[in-house]
């Protein structure tokens, strides 16, 4: 493992701590409710609950700047709201509404705003490896200082595009960083088994640039590790590797048997948990008191309650639009 | 694989059109087994397979004509390609090699039509709909026989006027209007020409039917009960002509090569009426048949010309012909030579009649027999001694029954 | 004939290409290109037709990458999200294998999945056909895959001005671009017109009038059905050849124009017969104009065998003109 060596990024305020603590609330709020929504039957498809794995959009993406551009994943949702993604949209495009984001026409997985910088969650592991790597090109080509993200899983490390995209972005030093939410689990496959290295931060090495290994379950350690991968792509200085270790509580989806983890893991990770984490260091700091953070949750609750309602209300699409939006 | 080819089927013919094909394209056939109806000059004619395999292609569909000794399909084996063998008979031009297949075609066995649909390209089709040509009437020069637009070109130009007045008519009602337009052309042409090549005239007489009719009955009543036909008036006259003819082989001959021939058998045709047209099968060696025999071969000749299915040995080889109109009230007429016979005997209608019998008048079913004969084979005097030999037998109809 | 100097030049299908590229890269600062070889090889890519624009443009904006055809797609999809208008190079059509993730996944689909929210104004360039001996993974004709995608726009030029217009047109335009060469095309000589040259697509163009029979042809059995045509012309039978110059979308006006004249048709493509772009062709007039048709449309396509090496298994691998001739004379027997 190497460290990144450029400097770290600037410390959170208080305020903007709070930000994070009610971002990390908001992500979980809105899978849970999409899992509710889910068994209720209003949502079709199935859905990747991102639930205990926080931190890390939450971290990464308090280290960007506007302008700035992620890609994301299956597990998407808690990306696209750290982005600064509308849960309303969001909600309506889950339940595949005209107002959706994507007019009802993507669903979960393909949720985006290109606009903000989302460049799509996706449907294709490894899929957004190539488009980040192609907006930082893109930047850097035209001069811009902006930086791409790419959030990925331990699953990716072993598609063929992380290698042909990281050996891209290191020979043309492309202003990228490659976030890998190692979870331990692709789908059933143990990452200690199913990757040639023991540690996933080896093979940024391989294609010659810096890679490190973080605690994905710390929202400010990941800050940290991102906010450094972030400023040595702003400085032209190429990509980084950033694996962020975390968990995700519940199944690769709904409906996943989990049969191939024990609940003793769980419930041990649980015990991690990021949102919990943060919340006891900002009581600690008081920088909030127990009631304005059980104020902070109610609010977030009833901000999705109104996404879900929105959502509810919203008509489906007009079948007649089917054929609209194939070509520009 | 064999090429079926249009069989010759008659002295004279020279054409055939298919009537129908009676297996369809793909099935099996055996060799022996009957594979299609053809109409001749005469009528239709029922024609075997010459192999054993499957009928791989049919060339020539029901209602086009091809000239006997081409090919009309193709019996082989799956697989085998029939391809060269279909456009070099479906009307490659002149002068124009036939293109080898370009393709290394993977060719799948061939569906579609032994089934009576006309092949016709949906251009030509949609061409002969608008100006109102008749598929129908039309050979196809395109692959397979298929009518293609050309086809349907060359026949507006042809007749503009006909091909309009064509597409209605009474054979739309049989269902087999290609039959009727073959049929109706051939009996224009064989009447056309016995009046023009023969010196024909008629005679008429009558015959006393009284006894005729009461043999008829009992004979009849006899007949039916031993699971047999009642003879009509038609039998009986055939009987009687076959008996007249041994004592008179005149009437029994016919006009070649600038001279008399007699024939040494009596095979008698009995003309029969469908709404096609006229056809005459035959009653051979009448002279030898019993009533009940003529009586029952006449039947089943009616019936199968009826359905068009008369095999050709049943058409040809006639010497002389009996005709009845009386059935339609016709007391007497001229009826027409049947080339290349000498004579032909017309019957009219019984009728009950005033005649004299003696000095007293009595009402008496009375028949006209019109006898045609060709004066170039007999004289008036002959003609007249044979008629009136066939009046007694039906006078005295007890020598109906004599061998 | 100065007069025809000015305005049109005579130019390889390389040297078109190589200018259209020149052209709107002078045009549009977010158009670049990269491929293997594009910039460095024989003084730009190994058909020459990225020549020279490396020492006009710089490394950035031609930029030769290593040999990662799925990077290749997806940086240039990603890319052209973040604002460029990529041209991406694919040596051989046959490598685009390694790119179907994110050509038809990613670029085909981003527009309609986000809601139209997003455009992919990327061009995938590269170059089909056999007929030199490259055998079965370097000589195929895969524009049947691109065309069944939808979002995907396929375009197939045959002749250098075609290669031009088309080319320019393809940048320009806002969607993922599948831009389909032919390797025996480059060396190809025709008059291009000078100064802006655009032709659109979707629109095909009527190479020669006929009477009798269609032949709807692709790249190199453009040409054949042209030879064929000449053949042909001597013996009385005319055939009017369709280059429909973009397979998606298919200019059908035209071919059933055609068809609706002649009510023959045959339909040529290199690319293998099964589920080959002449099926859709087929389907489609068939659908539209079955009372046109006289006779059943023909399909002379190349065969359903990897594309051999030995030059006499490879002749007969594809269609040539002999059979478009005798193809014609026999639907005119």
């Amino acid at each position: 493992m190497s460290t990144i060596q450029s400097a770290a990024p600037p410390e959170l305020s208080p305020a903007r701590l709070v930000d994070v603590l009610r971002m990390m609330l908001r992500m979980r709020e809105f899978d849970q409710r999409a899992l509710e929504l889910y068994r209720e039957g209003v949502m079709r498809g199935t859905t990747h609950p991102y639930i205990g794995m926080e931190a890390v959009a939450a971290g990464v993406c308090a280290a960007l700047r506007p302008g700035d551009r992620i890609t994301s994943t299956h597990r998407g949702h808690g990306h696209c709201l750290a982005k600064g993604g509308d849960p309303r949209l969001m909600m309506a495009e889950l339940l595949g509404r005209a107002a959706g984001y994507c007019k009802g026409k993507g669903g979960s997985m393909h949720i985006a705003d290109v606009e903000a910088g989302i460049l799509g969650a996706n449907g294709i592991v490894g899929g957004g490896m190539g488009l980040a790597t192609g907006a930082a090109l893109a930047s850097q080509l035209a001069g811009r200082d902006d930086v791409a993200v790419c959030f990925f899983g331990d699953g990716a490390l072993n598609q063929g595009i992380f290698h042909e995209a990281a050996n891209l972005a290191a020979i043309w030093r492309l202003p990228v960083v490659y976030v890998c939410e190692n979870n331990q689990y692709a789908m059933s496959a143990r990452a200690d088994r199913f990757t040639s290295v023991p540690d996933p931060a080896v093979r940024a090495g391989a294609y010659g640039f810096p890679g490190t290994t973080c605690d994905g379950m710390d929202v400010l350690a990941v800050y940290a590790a991102a906010g450094r991968a972030i400023a040595r792509a702003r400085a032209g200085q190429g990509p980084s590797l950033v694996v962020c270790t975390t968990y995700r509580y519940l199944g690769h989806h709904v409906g996943d048997p989990l049969n191939y983890r024990d609940k003793a893991e769980v419930e041990a990770w649980r015990t991690k948990d990021p949102i919990e984490r943060l919340r006891g260091q900002l009581l600690e700091r008081r920088v909030l008191t127990a009631a304005e953070t059980e104020a902070m949750q109610a609010d977030v609750a009833a901000e999705i309650d109104e996404a879900v309602a929105f959502a509810k209300a919203s008509p489906e699409p007009d079948p007649r639009t089917l054929a609209e939006d194939v070509y520009a | 694989m064999t090429e079926v080819v249009l069989p010759k089927l008659g002295l004279t013919q020279e054409e055939g059109t298919i009537v129908r094909w009676i297996k369809a394209e793909g099935s099996r056939v055996a060799k022996g087994e009957v594979l299609f109806e053809v109409l001749t000059d005469k009528a239709t004619i029922e024609v075997e397979a010459p192999a054993s395999g499957v009928l791989l292609r049919i060339l020539v569909p029901e209602g086009a004509t091809a000239p006997v000794a081409t090919p009309i399909a193709v019996i082989g084996e799956p697989g085998e390609r029939s391809e060269r063998i279909a456009r070099a008979s479906a009307g490659v031009q002149a002068g124009r090699a036939p293109a080898a297949a370009p393709w290394p075609r993977i060719d799948p066995v061939s569906t579609a039509s032994g089934d009576g649909r006309i092949r016709v390209s949906p251009r030509a089709k949609a061409l002969a709909a608008a100006r109102g040509v008749d598929l129908r009437r039309l050979r196809g020069s395109g692959p397979d026989g298929r009518i293609i637009e050309r086809d349907v070109q060359r026949a507006l130009e042809a007749a503009p006027a006909a091909s309009a007045a064509s597409s209605a008519g009474p054979a739309s009602e049989t269902g087999r209007p290609a039959v009727a337009l073959q049929l109706r052309a051939i009996i224009a042409r064989r009447m056309t020409e016995s009046l023009q090549t023969t010196a024909q005239l008629t005679l008429t007489s009558e015959a006393d039917m009284a006894d005729a009719a009461r043999l008829r009955d009992e004979a009849g009543a006899e007949l039916e009960r031993r699971g047999g036909v009642r003879p009509t008036y038609t039998d009986l006259v055939v009987r009687a002509a076959a008996i007249a003819l041994r004592d008179h082989p005149r009437l029994n001959a016919r006009w070649t090569d600038g001279r008399v021939r007699l024939l040494p058998d009596i095979h008698i045709g009995v003309a029969v009426s469908l709404e096609e047209g006229l056809v005459v099968p035959v009653v051979r060696h009448a002279d030898r048949a019993t009533l009940a025999e003529i009586s029952a071969q006449v039947r089943d000749l009616s019936e199968r010309a009826r359905g068009f299915r008369l095999r050709p040995e049943e058409l040809d080889g006639g010497t002389f012909t009996v005709t009845n109109l009386g059935m339609f009230g016709v007391d007497a007429f001229t009826p027409i030579l049947n080339p290349p016979e000498a004579a032909i005997l017309g019957v009219g209608r019984v009728r009950a009649r005033p005649v004299a019998v003696g000095d007293r008048v009595e009402v008496r079913p009375v028949m006209a027999l019109s006898l045609t004969f060709d004066h170039r084979v007999v004289d008036g005097a002959p003609a007249a001694q044979f008629l009136q030999r066939v009046t007694h037998v039906l006078e005295h109809p007890y020598l109906l029954l004599l061998p | 004939m100065s007069a025809v100097e000015t305005h049109t030049r005579v130019l390889t299908y390389s040297e078109a290409l190589n200018e259209a590229l020149r052209e709107e890269m002078r045009r549009d600062a977010r158009v670049f290109v990269m491929g293997e070889d594009v910039a460095v090889w024989g003084g730009g890519g190994v058909f020459g037709v990225t020549k020279g624009l490396v020492e006009e443009f710089g490394p950035e904006r031609v930029r030769d990458t290593p040999i990662s055809e799925e990077a290749i797609a997806a940086l240039a999809v990603g890319a052209a999200m973040a604002g460029a208008r990529p041209v991406a190079e694919f040596m051989y059509a046959d490598f685009m294998t390694l790119a179907m993730e994110p050509i038809v996944n990613q670029a085909a689909k981003i527009r309609y999945m986000f809601g139209g929210k997003a455009r992919v104004p990327v061009v995938f360039r590269a170059q089909e056909g056999a007929g030199r001996g490259n055998a079965a993974q370097h000589s195929q004709s895969l524009e049947a895959w691109f065309c069944h995608i939808p979002g995907l726009k396929v375009v197939t030029p045959s002749t250098p001005a075609d290669a031009k217009g088309l080319l320019v047109s393809a940048i320009r335009d806002d969607n993922p671009v599948v831009f389909l060469e032919h390797k025996l095309l480059y060396n190809t000589k025709g008059p291009v017109p000078a100064g802006e040259h655009t032709v659109p697509l979707g629109v095909a163009a009527c190479r020669r009038e006929g009477r009798h029979v269609t032949v709807v042809g692709i790249h190199t059995t453009v040409l054949k059905a042209l030879e064929a045509a000449d053949r042909l012309a001597a013996e009385g039978i005319e055939l009017e050849v369709i280059d429909p110059r973009t397979l998606v979308p298919l200019d059908l006006a035209a071919i059933l124009a055609s068809v609706r004249k002649t009510g023959r048709l045959i339909v040529t493509h290199e690319a293998y017969e099964r589920c080959g772009i002449g099926a859709e062709i087929i389907a489609q007039v068939v659908a539209d104009a079955f009372d046109a048709l006289d006779a059943p449309p023909v399909r002379l396509c190349g065969a359903n065998v990897p594309v051999p090496y030995a030059a006499s298994l490879e002749a007969a691998a594809l269609p040539q003109a002999d059979d478009i001739a005798a193809a014609a004379r026999q639907l005119m027997a």
